[in-house]
């Protein structure tokens, strides 16, 4: 009991910290019955019925924070008090993991800890990720875990005990969700090479041959251990970062100049399109605050630079730290404001290198920054703690995020309403918000849905207007983003939007074509193994005018049929005649390509199809039943073609061989040929379709669960060593 | 005898930093930049040459940090984004000082 009594006196501000974390939690809870889904991201909801798609869809990516949810979602959390929860896993976690830095790489007072780890939960950056669209998602969760990890880099580089070098890793894995972007391991990378250089030139690390070793075992463990997500994305990164060059969504030119943060915004942390607070500003009887914390925004570094002043009033181990987390300040500032002035050709160089296209987008660099700011904070405040005056100006500086005091952050600060006047931005007067309430319509449907057992997609007409991206806009409900109904049903939605077909979207084809003669839609669905049609008339007025009556005929005329009508959308099933199975096998090899005599391709795919016998493994790989006769013809899976999916044929004895010869099946779908000469098609026993990431997702498991299990060996081994020398000592 | 061989020392170095400032303001104007940029560059290559204490580009780079929100907020983003590049600017030059400082410090520690 003393013990407690006395921690809880050695840290009272700390503790307090936690208390204005649960305040702020309070008065940030979310209406009830609302979600949050908006732009490219959107909450995860029905997580218990969704975690193990999301584990093989995603290849294990971000499974360890959405963990989480699913026990709440088991515990029976509602999906609007989950929102608090990352909310509250985000500031509390970024408060905790910086006082574990704090109290790894410089000590200070219970009160200057409390203070830089509330800066760092709570500021003009965290408030940006808040009111945005990524906020509700595994997506900023690296933040959290910046800390944590420098501190335990850095004691690792400067003592070059193995031990930092094992919770580095241990939190490199359960902070991995934040790596589910990849461009963030490569932005955190350069981050520690950065952080190695300056306390390099600093002196505080000594650069030695057994050091380069240290971090090379670093790197192998880091590896090892998240070898269950990198595994799987190796195949994907050429891949990807190529679309991202070629992309027509996001041209990358443009971006580059301009996703950008000039000096001003980086020193402030004030992101520079306005639409974030606080030139996004929603109160309207206190408006002229406006200017003052527009003025205020740049206190947090001008104690910085007055702790740059006093510089030879501190310690010596706190000039070096300061110093090397100046330098740090310097390269991460110049690379956040990409080819803004005074950057312009050097970024332009950086940039250009292949895989930092990836580092375009804004929180992709921008994401160091707060914890920059808050050690210089941490070792300035340190260093003058007799100054009561710097104590009041950092409660000032911790103040400036005045939305997260004042509450209802999404309610009345959301980016949504950047565009409208202080009176008017509230969730319930907006066009579009990025916290709605799904219509019970949608939850009334799951029964019809999800007791199918067939293996079908489920699509949604009409095409609507949106971002290029794909996402979807249903205005009846102020919802314009990634479809969040998808995580209602048990089927794959396949959104109007998106694009499955190069070149081609038939959903905006159907829309546009004058001609009412639209049989092929229904046709073409079927053929995508699309069994339920969702047609939205909450979609702009404009997409339901165009489709309406297309759609109406194709019910008349019995090629799709009506489950459900309601004022929010219409559930159609497609008429079965028109459907191929999800695995099927086709005679021949006709093409959809566009509305180019579709009528008569799709019959021809028709009649030239047929199911095949198989069994699902995993939601990624499939055993199909195999016989002679099947030889020379194409094996199809329903899947947008993607090079990594492999069929592989395996033998009597249960030898695999991958089948070469695959191909753009029907217009989008995966399919493989029959007539490898270098299989022996007389020996095999069945074929195996698999997505080839998820292969490596399964092997990297094994891997990661390894690594895992030799470092808490490792641990155990450790600290019973270091017990038994203890005991030995006091004997 | 030594006295004068010390101050043609000076004379020689500093006539030598001239060179290269005056080097350093032709580069600024053959590359077009602006004044300001040319006179804190010049500056920048002066300290380097010859070292003042950090604090000095600290204050530099505190008196350009409050200047710039005031511009700001008066409705000049464009003159208020150039003089946070110039509070960049004495960051820099108060971070080299420093190190400088520190290394020296060192060096007359050893002694």
């Amino acid at each position: 009991m003393e013990k407690i009594f006395g921690y809880i006196k050695s840290n009272k501000f700390y503790l307090l910290g936690f208390f204005v974390l649960f305040l702020v939690l309070l008065i940030n809870s979310f209406p009830k019955g609302y979600v949050f889904s908006g732009g490219d991201t959107s909450q995860f909801i029905e997580m218990k019925n969704n975690l193990r798609g999301l584990f093989y869809n995603w290849q294990g990516k971000a499974v360890i924070y959405y963990s989480i949810f699913y026990l709440l979602d088991i515990l029976n959390v509602s999906n609007s008090m989950q929102l608090s929860w990352y909310l509250g896993l985000f500031i509390v976690g970024s408060y905790i993991s910086f006082g574990i830095f704090s109290k790894l790489v410089f000590n200070t007072s219970d009160r200057t800890r409390s203070l830089a780890s509330l800066f760092y939960a709570l500021n003009l950056y965290t408030l940006f990720v808040f009111t945005g669209n990524s906020s509700f998602s595994y997506y900023p969760s690296l933040y959290i875990f910046i800390p944590a990890l420098s501190g335990f880099f850095i004691k690792f580089i400067t003592t070059e005990n193995n031990l930092y070098g094992v919770f580095f890793v241990l939190v490199v894995l359960l902070g991995s969700s934040g790596f589910a972007n990849v461009a963030f391991v490569l932005s955190f990378f350069i981050f520690l090479i950065i952080i190695f250089l300056a306390f390099a030139v600093l002196g505080i690390v000594k650069i030695k041959r057994m050091l380069f070793f240290r971090l090379f075992m670093l790197g192998v463990f880091s590896f090892l251990i998240s070898a269950y997500w990198i595994l799987p994305v190796i195949p994907e990164i050429k891949n990807g970062v190529e679309k991202l060059r070629s992309s027509d969504i996001l041209e990358f030119n443009y971006i580059i100049r301009h996703v950008t943060s000039p000096l001003m915004n980086t020193l402030s942390m004030t992101y520079p399109s306005g639409d974030y607070f606080p030139d996004n500003f929603p109160y309207e009887n206190i408006y002229f605050f406006k200017k003052i914390i527009m003025m205020l925004a740049f206190l947090p570094v001008a104690i910085i630079f007055f702790g740059l002043s006093r510089l030879r009033l501190f310690e010596e181990k706190a000039k070096k730290y300061f110093l090397s987390f100046g330098i740090i300040m310097i390269v991460v500032a110049m690379i956040i404001a990409k080819v803004t002035p005074p950057f312009e050709i050097i970024n332009h160089y950086i940039f250009s290198i292949w895989g930092m296209e990836t580092l375009r987008g804004f929180d992709k660099t921008a994401i160091y920054f707060p914890f920059i700011l808050s050690s210089l904070l941490l070792i300035t405040l340190s260093q003058r703690e007799n100054k009561k005056w710097l104590t009041v100006l950092m409660i000032i500086a911790l103040l400036l995020p005045l939305p997260f005091y004042l509450g209802k952050i999404q309610q009345n600060m959301s980016y949504r309403f950047s565009g409208a006047s202080p009176r008017n931005k509230d969730f319930r007067k907006s066009k579009l918000s990025f916290i709605v309430k799904i219509p019970d319509e949608y939850y009334k449907i799951r029964e019809n849905i999800n007791n199918d057992s067939e293996k079908v997609f489920i699509a949604t007409l009409p095409y609507t207007s949106n971002d290029g991206s794909g996402i979807s806009n249903f205005p009846k409900w102020k919802m314009y983003g990634t479809d969040i109904t998808q995580y209602l049903y048990n089927k794959t939605l396949l959104p109007g939007n998106a694009g499955y077909f190069p070149d081609w979207n038939f959903a905006q084809a159907f829309n546009d074509k004058d001609d009412i003669d639209n049989q092929w839609i229904a046709k073409l669905l079927g053929m995508m193994d699309v069994k339920y049609i969702i047609y939205h008339k909450d979609s702009p007025d404009d997409s339901v005018l165009n489709s309406q009556a297309k759609i109406k005929k194709l019910e008349n005329e019995g090629r799709i049929i009506k489950i459900n009508d309601n004022d929010y959308f219409a559930l159609y099933e497609i008429k079965r005649d028109y459907r191929i199975p999800y695995i099927s096998w086709q005679n021949d090899s006709t093409q959809i390509t566009g509305l180019t005599r579709i009528d008569e391709r799709l019959d021809k795919i028709r009649n030239n199809s047929q199911g095949a016998l198989f069994k699902e493994i995993n939601p990624k790989k499939f055993e199909v039943q195999w016989n002679k006769d099947m030889i020379g013809k194409t094996l199809v899976i329903a899947e947008t073609y993607d090079p990594n999916w492999k069929a592989y044929a395996v033998s009597k004895n249960g030898k695999e061989k991958e089948i070469s010869g695959h191909i753009l099946a029907r217009g989008y779908a995966n399919g493989w040929q029959m007539d490898d000469a270098g299989i022996d098609y007389s020996n095999i026993d069945h074929i195996l379709i698999e997505f080839y990431p998820t292969r490596l997702l399964i092997r990297g498991l094994y891997m990661s669960f390894a690594t895992a299990l030799f470092l808490l060996a490792y641990l155990l081994i450790y600290y019973y060593g270091k017990k038994r020398n203890a005991q030995k000592n006091q004997i | 005898m030594v006295k004068k061989e010390m101050l043609k020392k000076i004379r020689s170095k500093f006539a030598l930093d001239s060179i290269f400032v005056v080097g350093v303001v032709f580069m600024g104007l053959f590359l077009h930049w602006k004044i300001a940029e040319i006179v804190i560059f010049t500056f920048f290559i002066w300290i380097i040459l010859n070292p003042i204490p950090s604090s000095y580009p600290a204050a530099g780079a505190i008196f350009f940090l409050i200047l710039t929100p005031i511009f700001l907020i008066s409705g000049n983003a464009i003159i208020a984004d150039q003089i946070a590049i110039y509070a960049y600017y004495f960051l820099i030059m108060a971070v080299i000082m420093g190190i400088y400082e520190l290394k020296k410090e060192k060096e007359e520690m050893n002694q």
